[in-house]
């Protein structure tokens, strides 16, 4: 599903530093333009880490940003956003240097994606090599790698 | 008991947490626990015995109740530490 999802233009680096909210918005412009949220749905994630911090930080170096389906969402779609200089949320210390930005039009259209994105990071390991990462074949090589790998359990 | 996973919108990261959390429940075959997932703004008090949040929530989850707070959401060994941790204590498993 997270293959399937994942387009050549959903995936995107960048070697220009970035605040937090230009990363955020820059990570959304794909599923923008290909209308799967509108621009509040962006202003939305914004503000829930502007109110209730950065939780959306999965973990070190990783970001999981979304908002609710109400809040924009028109259809479901992911994009990662491979910040090289990575950026910094307010509150957090490290860096993040990938952000997958997220939307789903309902609560539980989206748990396959969403189980197969958490199997992924769970590895440290991954997360090191997607950051390393300086192209859309190489991100797709490790996301169905670890795809496999969970086919087999 | 009934365990409730709160992040900022209810369908990620929480929702990411609760599939580890029925995972490690059924493999320290825990019986009579209760889970599931739900947003900051629509979790009450009444909902859950034990709300399980990140660390940045911690603080705007406070008035929930009774909090275990994860420093990293995505590992699996620590969540298993404080579930079991916390199941011992009320003789769960």
């Amino acid at each position: 599903m997270l293959e399937q999802m994942l387009y050549e233009d959903s995936i995107n680096f960048t070697n220009v530093s970035h605040h937090w909210e230009e990363a955020l918005q820059s990570s959304s412009d794909p599923l923008l333009k290909r209308r799967i949220i509108s621009q509040d749905y962006v202003n939305a994630i914004i503000r829930n880490v502007k109110e209730l911090g950065p939780y959306i930080v999965l973990t070190d170096g990783v970001a999981f940003a979304h908002a609710r389906p109400e809040d924009g969402a028109l259809a479901s779609g992911i994009t990662l956003l491979n910040l090289k200089e990575g950026t910094t949320f307010p509150n957090k210390e490290k860096p993040v240097y990938l952000i997958f930005t997220f939307a789903a039009v309902s609560d539980d259209s989206h748990l396959t994606m969403l189980t197969e994105l958490s199997h992924l990071l769970s590895n440290p390991e991954n997360i090191n090599r997607l950051k390393n990462t300086e192209t859309y074949e190489e991100v797709m090589e490790i996301v169905h790698e670890n795809i496999i790998e969970e086919d087999y359990q | 008991m009934k365990m409730l996973v709160v992040c900022g919108s209810g369908l990620g990261s929480s929702f990411m947490i609760e599939m580890n959390v029925k995972e490690i429940l059924k493999e320290i075959n825990a019986k009579n626990v209760d889970i599931d997932h739900s947003d900051l703004g629509s979790a009450s008090p009444d909902q859950a015995d034990v709300f399980i949040v990140g660390k940045d929530l911690a603080g705007a989850a406070q008035s929930l109740g009774e909090l275990i707070v994860l420093n990293n959401i995505l590992d699996k060994q620590e969540l298993k530490e404080r579930i079991v941790e916390r199941l011992e204590k009320d003789s769960l498993i």
